[in-house]
């Protein structure tokens, strides 16, 4: 019998701000139009750097966006499970980071240096960060975090897919805790990448299940959930926000083809049902990696195969919170964890009640990605098995 | 419902494409020969770098080995990934068209991904020369494990590890994992760098290059010279090989990974993170110290780098540390970053199936500081039961495996 892995914490920075309840207002108010709708992209107008102790914020001048924001969520995160790190246990503690695009910023503008001025304009500062583990390196340096400690990228799957990989460490007994989430952030070399593909898009034309538009309304975030040993959390008398049942990870490779097939997906859900020991009857609501393009029928068509003529209620949160890559598998969860336990978050009521959104005992959460990865994962209300 | 953790994985077949030639067996006769494959970059003008030596793959031509069509549709870097996940398949005997590709992943790793089509994107853009702009889809570092992926037509999990240069490890190390926790029976694992600009202006402002060569342990190092490459193996479950009839004789026994928490690009100078890690993997093998009979070092040639890998090793084997051979390969190959782990890993597999183990190219005049049995000069007769890989990284990543023959 495999160790329960309870969510004793959650950090989240979110351009509906940076709280679950945020998330939950957010979506509860029936999505767009917000202010910033008119905006191509969705943006997270201030990170909360004031998480970051003050004995610990000497170094965030030099942190690019990314590390920036996976730092403040960590704290975030950290703070919520009210969790302190004691040196002697620092070995017990894991990190498990997944991003999409990582520090692809960093490296435009580090490349962009050496371009414009040759290599001898080289900057050491910015290459430090030309790694994607440097979020994560930062965090473990910060919070004096020295057990496994990992950086996967699987395309927009990353961040739920590190989630599943804590998950894995903890069942494992490679760790006790593990801060596990997803991040990426938006700048201007990116925009332009896009634009000059032709993959922006305006959030009227980013409709989960409605729209079949090539390319993103684009977004950021971070989210970091801490994930314990149920009998670890008991014993300091954490309160548990969720199970993690289990997850799958896989891959379609015909999600970059005209001719796209579900098989990889409905598979990934199943191994994700199979190895948590669910059946599809047990999901009470789904909540979809879907974005308003061509893909959503690939992800609807697996959820049919999988569901079949009875299907849960399925909510696709990027019409509200846009694409915002990896984190979005993670939003989507903390999101989870708010309609599971909505009085762990807000002290009002929810509209989403009348939806029969709330309170439902085990959710799915998938997060796709349009080159083909896929991870889907099960979290449940109970706190016992 | 999760299964066994008791289940073992094998290694089944293993494909490269190195500094020292196309193919394993170029790979590991010139590992034995002690041959060095660095040399002056070709790939690009380096008349403004004052250190511009590197391993790059030579005599790479991409009709010998790809058709035409994916010599033309997939970026270098991608080449090189699919041209040494064939050979480590037809190695490995496996027909993916005949096996449950749901239960099929690919775990490839890589620090640059496609670095080449984000700097020819910013050159052009700057100069305005015409570019074509949908290769930036194959730029994120995912992007290489996803395209070989689709190549390969496999629907399990695809996973591109990113912990700098202990990436290559940690990819083997998770097929591992994967394996046990049921994600999958069968792992395409590895990993593949290309030579560019960006990496080698990064290392040389780092002052981490060396103007001479690469001599790891040796009393003279004084850097590193980086490599490219693919090295990808097939890892697959015991029970899935056996359905094959395979008896595989190199197993993947253990895997761990450890944090420094202490600096971003510098090693802890104690060794603690990577000793921790070296720890942990042997724990998650089951085996005591006492078990290894050979140790593939990170050993990337620079005075820190090294000097911690002789405290770590010498924290966890204590008084048996001058008896267990040790090796280098990145005065053979360079330092190819994400797939260096990878390439190290197909190197033990040869050392345990073949009883030999390969000399450090380059080292010399062992620093009197090392207490290390650095193998140098000729390789070495010596029968290895089981082999431990260790590699470390910026932000204090440090990841180790361990390999063993079959029982």
């Amino acid at each position: 019998m495999m160790p329960p892995v309870v969510i004793t914490g959650l950090g989240v920075v979110s351009p509906l701000g940076h709280s679950v309840e945020a998330l939950l207002q957010g979506v509860a108010a029936s999505g767009p139009p917000y202010a910033h709708d008119r905006e191509r992209a969705l943006t997270v107008a201030e990170i909360p750097l004031e998480a970051i102790p003050p004995d610990k914020r000497s170094r965030i001048g030099r942190l690019d966006r990314l590390c920036r924001m996976f730092l403040s969520a960590s704290y975030l995160a950290v703070d919520s499970a009210a969790l302190t790190i004691a040196p002697a246990q620092a070995d017990r503690v894991g990190l498990s980071f997944g991003t999409g695009l990582g520090c692809l910023l960093t490296n435009a503008e580090y490349n962009q240096k050496i371009i414009e001025q040759g290599p001898a304009a080289a900057s050491p500062r910015l290459f430090a960060y030309t790694v994607s583990s440097a979020a994560a390196g930062e965090v473990s340096i910060a919070l004096g975090i020295r057990g496994p400690n990992v950086t996967a990228h699987m395309g927009l799957a990353a961040g739920l897919g590190a989630v599943g990989y804590g998950f894995d460490l903890i069942q494992m007994g490679k760790a006790d805790v593990v801060l596990a989430g997803g991040a990426d952030v938006l700048g201007s070399a990116l925009l332009e990448g896009l634009d000059d593909m032709g993959l922006l898009k305006a959030p009227e034309q980013s409709r989960p299940f409605a729209d079949a538009v090539a390319g993103i309304w684009p977004s950021e975030g971070a989210v970091v959930v801490v994930l314990e040993r149920q009998d670890h959390a008991g014993q300091r008398g954490a309160r548990a926000l969720g199970r993690i049942d289990g997850y799958g990870a896989g891959f379609e490779p015909s999600l970059t083809r005209r001719a796209r097939e579900c098989t990889g997906i409905s598979a990934t859900m199943r191994r994700a049902l199979d190895l948590s020991g669910h059946v599809p009857d047990d999901i009470a609501l789904v909540l979809a990696g879907a974005h308003g393009t061509p893909l959503d029928a690939s992800e609807q068509a697996a959820l049919a195969q999988l569901f079949g003529p009875s299907p849960p209620l399925v909510l696709a949160p990027k019409a509200v919170l846009g694409e915002s890559f990896a984190a979005s598998g993670v939003l989507a969860l903390a999101l989870a964890a708010g309609v599971m336990r909505p009085e762990a978050f807000c002290g009002s009521s929810l509209s989403m009640a009348e939806e029969g959104l709330l309170e439902p005992p085990v959710v799915m959460v998938n997060a796709l990605c349009y080159s083909g990865n896929i991870v889907s994962l099960v979290l449940s209300r109970e706190e016992t098995s | 419902m999760y299964p066994n953790p008791d289940q073992r994985a094998f290694i089944t077949g293993c494909g490269a494409l190195s500094p020292l030639g196309r193919g394993v067996p170029a790979f590991w006769s010139g590992l034995l020969a002690g041959r060095s494959g660095l040399g002056p970059i070709r790939s690009f003008d380096t008349s403004a770098y004052a250190h511009a030596a590197a391993g790059e793959v030579a005599d790479f031509l991409p009709p010998r080995d790809l058709s035409a069509g994916e010599g033309l549709r997939l970026d270098r870097i991608s080449q090189y990934a699919l041209v040494a996940a064939r050979e480590a398949l037809s190695a490995a005997a496996l027909d993916l068209a005949a096996a449950d590709r749901t239960r099929v992943g690919v775990i490839l790793a890589t620090t640059l991904g496609g670095m080449l089509i984000g700097e020819l994107y910013q050159r052009r853009r700057r100069s305005g020369a015409a570019f074509a702009v949908r290769q930036l889809l194959h730029y994120p570092y995912y992007a290489v494990a996803a395209r070989l992926a689709r190549e390969l037509d496999v629907r399990g999990p695809v996973v591109s590890p990113s912990i700098a240069c202990a990436s290559g490890t940690h990819a083997v190390g998770l097929a591992l994992e994967f394996i046990r926790r049921g994600q999958g029976e069968v792992f395409i694992v590895g990993g593949a760098e290309t030579i560019c600009e960006f990496v080698v202006s990064g290392f040389n402002c780092l002052r981490a290059t060396t103007a001479d060569t690469v001599r790891p342990f040796d009393a003279r190092r004084d850097g590193l010279l980086l490599g490219e490459g693919a090295a990808v193996l097939v890892v697959e479950s015991a029970a899935h090989a056996r359905a094959r009839g395979l008896e595989p004789t190199v197993e993947v026994a253990g895997t761990a990974l450890a944090g420094d928490a202490v600096h971003m690009t510098a090693p802890a100078r104690d060794g603690a993170g990577a000793a921790r890690a070296m720890r942990a993997a042997l724990a998650d093998a089951g085996m005591e110290a006492g078990a290894i009979d050979f140790i593939s070092a990170h050993g990337t040639g620079t005075v820190y780098n090294d000097a911690m890998e002789v405290a770590a090793i010498s924290a966890v084997f204590g008084d048996a540390t001058p008896h267990i051979p040790v090796n280098s390969i990145k005065g053979a190959i360079g330092h190819t970053l994400g797939a260096a782990g990878a390439f190290e890993a197909i190197m033990c597999a040869r050392i345990l199936d073949d009883g030999v183990i390969p000399p450090t190219a380059n080292c010399e005049q062992i620093d009197p500081a090392c207490s290390l049995d650095v193998v140098r000069g000729t390789p070495r007769r010596h029968a290895v039961r089981a082999a431990l890989s260790t590699s470390s990284a910026f932000a204090g990543n440090n990841a180790a495996i361990v390999l063993q023959r079959a029982s």
